[in-house]
């Protein structure tokens, strides 16, 4: 496993034993907020049968014939797993870098150095196209990736986990960060990160969105270097 | 406390209204208008019927807008995949910009009957919409939309003018009744479908989600739909009783929109035509900039970039750009010559009937889905209500294909 994957490619794929037995195909990857981007579990959906739940360390190796793994290991319960296809890719996330709202074309894990883990996701067109079966359409599109770390979910699920993960990237922004966060998520969202950063620094990004409360305007406002953040 | 209640329904109101009259659309008037004109009276309650299901349609939509502050087309690729939205979006572009074609058309029938070139009208006010969008602020945008709404008064008054048999209304209203042949059946299923787009679905919650409104909002927003529906329906039922009570009356018959204005002069006098025709472009004119709006909130969404009136074109390209080319198409295939007008509305009404049902069928599976909408989950009588819906809509989809087609 020395080579990146996409996990739009992974998807659907054959999981087999050591031994070629078939157990099914891959349904979806885990991954825990809390220990970055790292992959922890793999789904594994079987006909007729509940889908199979494997710790990623049973996974042997990832090749084009599909994936090996060793049936015996069992993963826990997924309370906190954050599923890769259900939960990130195709959902809204906030690029926290580059402030803007975008939506997840593929996600790109990487396993050099081991283990596996997300490592960014890719929000262009050029993912778009590529799953659409448009490979030549998609290769003269140019890249739009960011880092895993700089991404804050929009996703119900995505939100909330990473909310409630002390070192996610929203609980070490300054104000106007993260009131550029709060003004592209919808309400109810933007309220439970305010809940969470602690009454004065939500006191400051709400005096900031009381302010300036079109985006538009606000955005201008930054750009000239208006506000900084405390 | 009544007092706050009123201000914050004031906030909130707009995208129900406005996605409710913009349905009312010079394609929408020209169906209530033959409507009337070749069964009068009777056919009413079918008016009664797409109003509720345009109330049930639009509460999804808003109330998904504003649950997970999305548009249509981004939920559909969240829970359905790439796929999906990719179809949908692909069949939604080719119908709307030819459904945009037909605003601009009813647009240029109203010009022409105040004496000006569809040369120079059609030009102007795809010149006014854009540069209403692209300059204007949200809050702008919206006024702007919702005081042109307001020259829907005309059909009322259009409508008072004419003289009714209001008894009559109101047997029509309430007592259902259809012609067993099949131009009766095609008339009822075209006015239910004239109601409800798909459109009109995607336009509603990617507003209400650019606006930023908040799930304490909803029952506001609910009010908004219901009064935006029952306007829609209010409306309709003007344009049919003016030309039921005038050009039914006297046993003619009309082709479209623009042949119901010219003919109520004689029968109804110059004011209630000239109000008809005023009515014509005020629905042309909200219709082309609403249209070109939903389809720029639906291709952003699918693809996933930005959309929103307040954002910059530097932010919102794709979004713009959208709007534009709409705008564009929309506007040069009414004014060039030789451009197969009527083989373009006819492959969008095709494409929105072959769309509606299954955008429907998406619709109501977000609404299902708890991950997405948490405590706005469709209950046990909104699922009803929604099935219901689905049903009456698949049913006039489905005659409306079969009735064409034999």
């Amino acid at each position: 496993m020395s080579r990146g994957f996409l996990l739009s490619d992974l998807l659907g794929r054959w999981v087999s034993d050591a031994a070629g037995r078939e157990l099914g195909r891959l349904r979806d990857l885990a991954v825990s907020p809390g220990r970055g981007g790292e992959v922890v579990g793999v789904l594994v959906r079987r006909r007729g049968r509940p889908d199979l739940r494997l710790p990623s360390s049973a996974v042997e190796s990832i090749g084009d014939g599909g994936i090996v793994v060793r049936e015996t290991a069992r993963a826990g319960q997924p309370g906190e797993w954050l599923l890769l296809g259900r939960d990130v890719l195709d959902a809204q996330v906030i690029d926290v870098s580059r402030r803007r709202l975008a939506r997840v074309g593929d996600v790109l894990l990487t396993a050099d150095p081991p283990p596996l883990r997300v490592d960014q996701v890719d929000v262009g067109l050029g993912a778009v196209a590529r799953r659409l079966g448009l490979r030549r359409l998609s290769r003269r599109l140019p890249d739009d990736v960011v880092a895993w770390r700089d991404l804050h979910l929009a996703s119900g699920v995505g939100h909330a986990l990473q909310l409630a993960t002390p070192d996610a990237t929203v609980h070490h922004l300054g104000a106007d960060e993260l009131a550029e966060v709060v003004a592209r998520l919808p309400r109810e969202r933007g309220r439970a990160l305010l809940a969470r950063v602690g009454r004065d620094p939500a006191e400051r990004v709400r005096s900031r969105l009381r302010r300036r409360p079109r985006r538009r305007r606000f955005r201008r406002a930054l750009r000239r270097g208006g506000d900084a953040a405390p | 406390m009544r007092r706050r209640s009123l201000i914050a329904l004031a906030a909130v109101v707009g995208p129900g209204l406005l996605a409710g009259l913009s349905d009312d659309d010079p394609a929408g008037i020209t169906t209530y208008s033959i409507l009337g004109a070749d069964y009068g009276y009777r056919l009413l309650w079918l008016l009664l019927l797409s109003t509720a299901a345009l109330i049930v349609f639009h509460e999804l939509g808003a109330r998904m807008g504003v649950c997970t502050g999305q548009g249509l087309l981004g939920l559909v690729r969240e829970r359905y995949g790439v796929r999906w939205a990719a179809f949908a979006m692909a069949l939604l572009l080719v119908a709307n910009v030819g459904t945009v074609c037909a605003e601009f058309a009813g647009v240029a029938a109203a010009g022409e009957l105040a004496g000006v070139p569809r040369w120079i009208g059609v030009p102007l006010a795809a010149a006014g919409v854009s540069i209403l969008v692209l300059r204007g602020s949200f809050h702008r945008v919206e006024h702007v939309l919702l005081a042109l709404s307001l020259i829907f008064v005309s059909y009322i008054v259009s409508g008072l003018l004419a003289h009714p048999d209001w008894r009559a209304v109101g047997e029509g209203l309430v007592v259902p009744h259809l012609p067993l042949e099949r131009q009766a059946l095609v008339a009822a299923v075209a006015t239910v479908g004239t109601t409800l787009a798909p459109w009109g679905l995607a336009f509603i919650q990617s507003y209400a989600a650019d606006k930023r409104l908040r799930v304490s909002d909803l029952r506001y927003e609910r009010v908004d739909v219901v009064v935006g529906a029952v306007m829609t329906g209010v409306i309709g039922l003007f344009v049919v009783v003016a030309c039921a009570a005038t050009l039914h009356a006297s046993g003619q018959s009309i082709h479209d929109a623009r042949d119901a204005a010219e003919a109520l002069r004689p029968l109804a006098g110059s004011a209630a035509s000239a109000l008809f025709g005023l009515g014509l472009l005020g629905a042309g004119l909200l219709a082309a900039a609403v249209l070109p709006l939903s389809t720029a909130y639906s291709v952003s969404d699918a693809l996933g970039y930005e959309a929103g009136i307040d954002d910059s074109f530097r932010e919102a390209r794709v979004f713009y750009l959208t709007y534009a080319v709409a705008v564009a198409c929309g506007a040069a295939a009414v004014v060039a010559p030789g451009v197969p007008l009527v083989s373009i509305l006819y492959l969008s009404q095709a494409l929105n009937a072959l769309l509606l049902v299954p955008l429907l069928v998406m619709a109501y599976g977000i609404c299902r889905d708890r991950t997405l909408m948490g405590e706005l989950t469709l209950g046990p009588l909104a699922r009803v209500a929604a099935l219901a819906t689905i049903v009456l809509i698949a049913a006039c989809v489905l005659a409306l294909a079969v009735l064409t087609v034999s």
